[in-house]
């Protein structure tokens, strides 16, 4: 086998490229890295206290609000959050955001709204239309209304936002 | 760049002129000396590379100054990296500047025809000294804000407009956020744009002159040596009578 001859020029120029190519990627990705890095980040949230066990109606949701401290960067920000409640036995629950997925407007509940699928959620920015457990029926919607973690403790229940 | 892309872009920019202007001059004997510039120049793209990302997470302000540098330290990926390298090739850019200036008195590459060179270095290392003043203020914790103190104390000091510069620099009667904030704007607008002026035309020189070469002693040439000397002997002789005449 024959090696063909690298000029000693040419070698340098090369040796130069990628080491020049070298440090800019040992600069550059750690950069893009920190900038991207926290944007991509899921914190999740904390276990929300929302009330005692027996309080919620077994005959429709109940809407509750509690305030919640994020920590954003190195601020913590109070921020609301409203969730329905829904049991059919007050053991397992059901905990939904009030926000509708279509652009974020807040969802409420109603007995009747449709003759054929009864009560569900109804959004008044453009007419969207949730069945009771938050699923599509009508209008823009372009997911099932957002749920939430839940656990029962010491007859409380809380819920933590995905 | 491939043969064929390269020729396409050329047409229609011309880069390889520039190109082989800077990278391919012909250059006399240089030593380990002659690279002090460069490596100052690189020192610099880190510390524009690293200082333009920070400013994505850091904020000026008192109550959130020296939190927000907390977060980049120990919760951003790699932050500690980034602000590390901020800090370590700031030291370095001053050492590295001063070696520089070294070389180039040493060498004497200051003379003709590089006087311009020499005032935009001259005025680089200003730059950099100023960037240090208004920089290590940013952290915002005990030792930037007593070093600062003390530094704007000796501005307080020169003769008659030390008052007037020390409140310039705080931007009112004491160190404050108003200080914070103006050495913030300074530190990451008015001083990268002088320092992109001054490299650019710094560097634009170094290539117009071309490298100094390094000074050494004059080989003699064989032969008129002699003649020369004593020729040159006699007439350092009648200057001096000139001169005691007049």
């Amino acid at each position: 086998m024959k090696m063909r001859e690298l000029p000693r020029r040419e070698f340098l120029a090369r040796m130069v490229g990628a080491v020049g190519g070298g440090l800019a990627a040992l600069l550059g990705i750690p950069a893009a890295v920190f900038v991207i890095g926290p944007s991509q980040q899921r914190t999740g949230g904390d276990w929300v206290p929302l009330g005692a066990v027996e309080e919620f109606p077994l005959e429709k949701p109940r809407l509750m609000s509690a305030t919640v401290a994020k920590q954003q960067g190195w601020v913590i920000e109070e921020q609301e959050l409203s969730v329905f409640v829904s049991t059919e036995d007050g053991v397992d629950f059901v905990a939904m955001s009030d926000r509708c997925t279509h652009l974020g407007c807040r969802v409420r509940y109603v007995d009747e709204i449709d003759e054929a699928a009864g009560p569900g959620f109804f959004c008044p920015c453009h007419n969207g239309v949730f069945d009771a457990e938050g699923g599509i029926v009508a209008g823009p919607i372009p997911t099932p209304l957002d749920r939430l973690e839940t656990k029962v403790e010491e007859g409380q229940l809380f819920v933590r936002e995905l | 760049m491939g043969t064929r892309v390269g020729d396409w872009i050329d047409q229609r920019s011309g880069w390889r002129e520039s190109w082989n202007r800077i990278f391919l001059a012909r250059i006399p004997n240089i030593s380990w000396g002659h690279t002090l510039g460069a490596a100052t120049l690189m020192a610099v793209v880190i510390l524009l590379i690293t200082g333009l990302v920070l400013t994505v997470y850091y904020v000026s302000s008192p109550s959130d100054a020296h939190q927000s540098v907390q977060y980049i330290t120990n919760v951003v990926p790699l932050g500690w990296l980034i602000r590390g390298l901020h800090h370590w090739a700031a030291s370095a850019l001053v050492i590295l500047s001063v070696a520089h200036l070294v070389r180039v008195v040493i060498h004497g590459a200051y003379k003709y025809p590089r006087e311009f060179t020499w005032f935009s270095g001259i005025a680089l290392l200003l730059l950099v000294f100023a960037f240090g003043l208004t920089g290590s203020l940013l952290p915002w914790d005990q030792r930037a804000y007593w070093a600062t103190e003390v530094r704007i104390e000796v501005f307080a000091t020169v003769p008659f407009i030390g008052d007037w510069l020390a409140r310039f620099l705080q931007g009112g009667e004491q160190l404050s956020s108003l200080t914070l904030s103006r050495f913030y704007a300074a530190h990451v607008w008015l001083f990268p744009l002088l320092l992109f002026g001054l490299v650019a035309a710094h560097l634009r020189l170094v290539v117009r002159h071309g490298v100094s070469a390094t000074p050494k002693e004059e080989p003699r040439r064989r032969g008129d040596s002699r003649r020369r000397e004593e020729a040159l002997k006699r007439e350092e002789a009648l200057k001096r009578e000139e001169a005691s005449l007049l």
